[in-house]
């Protein structure tokens, strides 16, 4: 009888005890959700923090925007792109291109023509290319680094005559955060004095931009072509014309403030021009450019983490987060748009190809009409302009970063008239040597 | 007779039979209220996850119906009921864990069930159509009517100190 009754005590005492626990539990987890989601929500804005305006250490940014700054750390992760073009891995780019040897024989981009790395190894990779020499002008540092803004400052633009050797030890921080952000209010800018100066050029206040204007200019303010001015090495952005790679080969034609040319080629005795990143130019005639998209939708979306919106400062291939860069406009899923922007590269590859190797067979065919005893000088001369402006054309997308994908109509195109012209200018060689007449 | 009914009131199964009604009267009211509650926008738009999305329908051409009349299946209020418990769960559990993506899309289903609504509404337009032909979805060309991206907020507002 007793057994009996301690049994049912204890039966009941248990059953109290799951009980207790159940509603703790419930409670908790009820607890947790109200401060998670209607006490505590994630923050939407961004506390402005205090930041020095000569305070470029992206660390100490970092302090008051980590998710930005946690992002940004990722661009000093080397990996290729998921398309196979491009990627941050310091590749020579004549391993796959071979014509590259032949086309800029004579001159630096044939000794050294690696992949570019992350905005963290500026300064590094600038260093350790061995295009630079003693001879190398300060100018070559103008991208590279948010201490422009001091030196500039400083100097003007007679920094860029001095030798780069002379400013390496002012030089402390790589492409950080203040190249493109004012501390004060987080607000975009850009310090680029060459690009304000094109930009003004072309009616462009840059300092009255639009936010949505802004998002491409602070990428356009490096990554375009440029030339050095003979006199002053000041860098200058052959923009009077226009942006396609014909309007700025119009702008050089026309022998600016006496720069006629880059380097002359060994082979052909033709005076050429090489071409850099000229990724602002291409992009800015591209359907998304047109249709409004900046640079930083694609390269800098937004992501979230534990609720809070971020811009990615992993500034890298759209194809390394398909999902966060297209899929916010195109709905098709991630290995289908891969599919396609595969598609766009390998074709304009193959005719970037193509284009090189005629253009190799013409540095060739001149360089051996040049030598034969009894050429025509009229022809001679025809078949190096040729060359040049084919040479440039596909210099243009070559140097490009996208192998085309920013704009892939204009690239076929480019590429079509320069195989047209590498053709043309072997057969202006043949004919300087009578060979066709 | 009347001594009968006395009788009747007070007993104890009476009593239990009119509580059972206002117990169960309470409970439906409680539990219409929670359902109409819930499908309502400015429900839905207090977390923080549906902020983007409230924003835009509040300024599209179809701000006059709630999430519910688009978000929630054609059929009957057992299947309609089934689905939100489920998509609420669903919704409660990341929007605590807060791992939800920039960019929320449709589910398979989701899509599905939106499209039911617009037929519910647009079936007759569409009735004499190629686009009636089955397999068809509203929101491959209609896709920015109500969660446009032009009506967006964008960006990331600092907030001085």
């Amino acid at each position: 009888m007793a057994e009996a009754r301690t049994m049912e005590e204890s039966k009941l005492k248990s059953n109290n005890l799951f009980l207790k626990a159940l509603t703790a539990i419930t409670s908790i987890i009820f607890i947790i959700i109200l401060v998670r989601v209607f006490l505590l929500p994630p923050a939407s804005t961004v506390k402005l923090a205090v930041i020095p305006d000569m305070e470029y250490d992206p660390a100490v940014w970092g302090k008051h925007y980590p998710l930005e700054y946690k992002s940004y750390l990722k661009n000093r992760e080397m990996a290729p792109s998921p398309t196979g073009f491009g990627g941050s891995v310091k590749d020579q780019k004549s391993i796959k291109e071979p014509e590259i040897l032949v086309n800029f024989k004579g001159m630096a981009f044939s000794k050294d023509y690696s992949e570019d790395r992350g905005h963290p190894y500026a300064m590094d990779d600038l260093k350790e290319s061995k295009r630079i020499g003693a001879a190398t002008s300060g100018s070559c540092m103008t991208c590279k680094t948010a201490n422009l803004r001091d030196i500039y400052k400083d100097m003007g633009w007679n920094y860029a005559k001095k030798p780069l050797t002379e400013l390496l030890p002012m030089i402390k921080h790589p492409i950080v955060c203040a190249n493109c952000h004012d501390p004060r209010t987080m607000k975009l800018r850009v310090i680029n004095p060459a690009f304000i100066e094109a930009m003004k050029k072309r009616n462009i206040d840059v300092t009255k931009a639009s936010r949505e204007d802004m998002r491409s200019y602070v990428c356009g303010q490096c990554h375009s072509e440029y030339y050095f001015e003979p006199e002053t090495k000041r860098v200058v952005f052959p923009w009077d014309k226009g942006l396609n790679p014909s309007d700025v080969y119009a702008y050089y034609r026309e022998i600016p403030f006496g720069f006629d040319m880059d380097w002359l080629h060994p082979d052909s005795q033709a005076k050429m021009l090489k071409a850099q990143h000229p990724d602002f130019e291409l992009s800015s005639g591209g359907v998304h450019s047109r249709s409004g998209v900046a640079c930083a939708d694609c390269h800098m979306p937004y992501m979230r983490e534990g609720g809070r919106k971020y811009s990615s400062h992993w500034v890298t291939s759209p194809m390394k987060h398909i999902q966060a860069s297209c899929r916010t406009c195109h709905t098709q899923d991630e290995q289908w748009l891969l599919e396609r922007v595969k598609k766009t590269q390998n074709h304009v590859f193959e005719l970037q190809r193509i284009a090189g190797r005629t253009i190799a067979q013409a540095h060739d065919a001149i360089g051996k009409a040049g030598a034969a005893s009894k050429a025509s000088n009229a022809d001679l001369n025809r078949a190096r302009e040729l060359i040049r402006n084919a040479q440039w054309l596909w210099d243009f997308i070559a140097a490009e970063n996208s192998m085309g994908f920013h704009n892939p109509d204009q690239t076929l195109n480019t590429l079509g008239q320069s195989i047209d012209l590498a053709h043309q200018a072997i057969t202006a060689a043949n004919r300087a040597t009578g060979a066709e007449r | 007779m009347i001594m009968l009914l006395e009788r009747a009131v007070k007993s104890s199964v009476f009593k239990m039979f009119i509580l059972g009604i206002i117990v169960g009267l309470v409970i439906t009211i409680v539990a219409v209220a929670a359902y109409h509650q819930s499908g309502d926008a400015r429900f839905c738009g207090a977390c923080h996850s549906m902020k983007p999305v409230h924003q835009q329908w509040s300024l599209s051409n179809h701000h006059q119906f709630t999430c519910t009349e688009c978000h929630l299946p054609v059929t009957h209020i057992v299947g309609k009921l089934t689905y939100k418990t489920r998509a609420g769960i669903n919704d409660l559990i990341h929007e605590t864990a807060r791992d939800y993506p920039a960019g929320i899309g449709f589910s398979a289903q989701g899509r599905q069930i939106v499209n039911g609504n617009c037929l519910r509404c647009h079936g007759s337009t569409v009735a004499n159509t190629t686009m009636a032909e089955g397999g068809a979805d509203c929101l491959k060309c209609h896709r920015y009517l109500v969660h446009g991206r032009s009506q967006d907020n964008g960006g990331i507002k600092v907030e001085k100190q």
